[in-house]
């Protein structure tokens, strides 16, 4: 460390550091005299609207009295509350994250948002991870995922070589818990009816599907009821012989 | 062009591909050797290993450092970015100061408007009477700025550079003390010459316990571990010593990958500093 030669130049510290030459602009001082260039009128010209203080232009859209282009035509469309923004992941990408050694898997340590995203496979989990098929030949490894969604395309290519798929629920603290790995919160179980219905479909490997139960190794206790009380409509009847009719 | 290449990789390969990744994947083997081929000319920086036992010149190691990371372009503008950054990020920004409508009390006018031959005036919460409210005054927020994420990886890329260029960068084994009593670490530190200004940087989840007793009470002296490591740290600490997992770490997060630098090749032993320049990574 201490050694006989010492570089000329002055050492970097943080007494010494600038930003790069021509980066910064210096502040237009207004007001300040003749000779600044900008006393007088300070750049503003004489008298009338915009010299004042305080006028700044008229409000976006506004087209000086004539009836604006937006109140001019009725409204169209809608926003849907329940909409949700998958991260949409490739196949062939997963295959080449695991080739450079970004990503692995097993049967206890699936892939989910939180590897994904660390690794750099997607940049942002939005709503979840949905599984797509592009390019499914090109995937050799078996993977085993814990995706939002995943297309059935997808679902074949990752079974037809052992890997395993199981679509998890999550809403968006549940995906904030397993993005930050946090484990001290109980994850919300789907609520709407079609979220219901799709994740207890074997069909779109949702995890609260009876064929997941008994597959998942990772399977918690509280799905198990979960299931079992949500799929309990199918076999349900209902006794009409006392009721009188209208 | 593009799509005449294009169709010559899809036939060579026999596969549809129509992205980029895609193309790279089956051809794994390929990029290998491109890259190996691309990393034959790039050779890694050495710096001589320190010890806390002091310099020993019977067994001077030497060890390897990834050129991506610990020899990168100076660029003085990215450390003042990276350092600016940081230091806004430290802002508390929590000055604030009453407005007019938030100064207690009244809002009676507090004398006529006219007929008292004084000037006129509105409430006492007024910006220019004596206990009014301040006028433009600050309000808490945040100060804090974004620098993008490959700025900042850069930035500390050029700071290690700096520090090593300025050869106060040192390599230790494993930064941890035999004992946790802070006069031994002392004289051994002011012994060294790392008494004043030096920063321990570990690649260990943390600072190994020993160390971080005896070092806690010395002013000048601070031990840290890489994941808490910031750019604004190596600048302004005049020395900064790393152990070998911390080098690990800094490559593993900053390097590009060219040259892989393993475990054996790392601490190069028994040579001159002029045979260094030989040795010639086998990777």
């Amino acid at each position: 460390m201490s050694s006989v030669f010492r570089s000329k130049t002055a050492r970097i510290t943080l007494s010494n550091l600038s930003p790069g030459p021509n980066s910064q602009h210096a502040q237009k001082r207004l007001g300040r005299g003749q000779g600044s260039g900008r006393g007088g009128t300070s750049g503003r010209g004489h008298k009338g609207q915009k010299a004042r203080a305080g006028n700044g232009k008229p409000k976006a859209g506004f087209e000086g009295g004539q009836t604006p282009i937006t109140k001019r035509f009725p409204k169209k469309g809608f926003v849907n509350p329940n909409r949700k923004v998958y991260a949409p992941v490739n196949l062939d990408r997963i295959q080449f994250w695991i080739d450079q050694g970004r990503l692995q898997s097993s049967p206890e340590n699936p892939i989910t948002a939180r590897e994904l995203l660390l690794s750099g496979c997607i940049h942002n989990v939005h709503d979840g991870i949905k599984l797509l098929g592009d390019n499914a030949p090109c995937l050799k490894t078996p993977i085993h995922i814990t995706p939002s969604r995943a297309s059935q395309s997808a679902i074949k290519a990752v079974e037809s070589i052992g890997g395993s798929v199981f679509c998890q629920y999550y809403n968006p603290l549940a995906l904030r818990d397993c993005v930050k790995s946090r484990e001290d919160r109980i994850s919300a179980a789907p609520t709407r009816r079609t979220d219901i219905l799709w994740y207890t479909n074997w069909h779109n490997r949702g995890y609260l599907s009876p064929e997941a139960i008994a597959k998942n190794p990772k399977v918690e206790e509280r799905w198990k009821e979960l299931s079992k009380q949500l799929l309990s409509f199918k076999d349900q009847t209902f006794d009409t012989k006392g009721v009188k009719k209208m | 062009m593009f799509s005449a290449l294009r169709k010559s990789v899809a036939g060579s390969s026999q596969a549809i591909c129509r992205r980029r990744m895609a193309t790279i994947a089956p051809t794994t083997s390929q990029s290998k050797l491109a890259i190996r081929k691309a990393a034959d000319s790039i050779k890694p920086v050495y710096v001589t290993m320190s010890s806390f036992t002091g310099k020993s010149n019977s067994a001077k190691k030497v060890v390897a450092l990834d050129p991506t990371v610990f020899d990168h372009p100076i660029r003085r503008d990215i450390l003042h970015l990276c350092v600016v950054h940081h230091l806004d990020s430290l802002r508390q920004g929590t000055a604030s100061t009453k407005t007019r409508a938030e100064v207690a009390g009244s809002r009676r006018k507090i004398r006529p408007q006219k007929g008292t031959g004084r000037a006129r005036l509105g409430d006492r919460q007024s910006p220019m009477l004596r206990g009014g409210g301040v006028a433009f005054g600050p309000k808490p927020r945040d100060f804090s700025t974004k620098l993008n994420r490959k700025v900042i990886q850069m930035g500390m890329r050029v700071a290690l550079t700096m520090k090593l260029r300025e050869q106060r960068l040192g390599v230790l084994q494993r930064i941890n003390w035999w004992s946790h009593k802070t006069a031994t670490l002392n004289s051994r530190l002011s012994g060294l010459g790392w008494r004043t200004g030096t920063l321990f940087v570990t690649g260990e989840s943390e600072v190994p316990a020993r160390m971080r007793l005896a070092s806690r009470n010395l002013r000048g002296i601070e031990c840290r571990t890489v994941t808490d490591l910031v750019v604004y740290d190596i600048v302004k600490w005049r020395r900064v010593i790393l152990d070998l997992a911390a080098v690990d770490a800094l490559e593993r997060a900053l390097g590009k990958g060219l040259l892989g630098i393993s475990d054996s090749e790392r601490v190069v032993s028994d040579v001159t500093h002029s045979s260094v320049e030989e040795v010639e990574p086998s990777a």
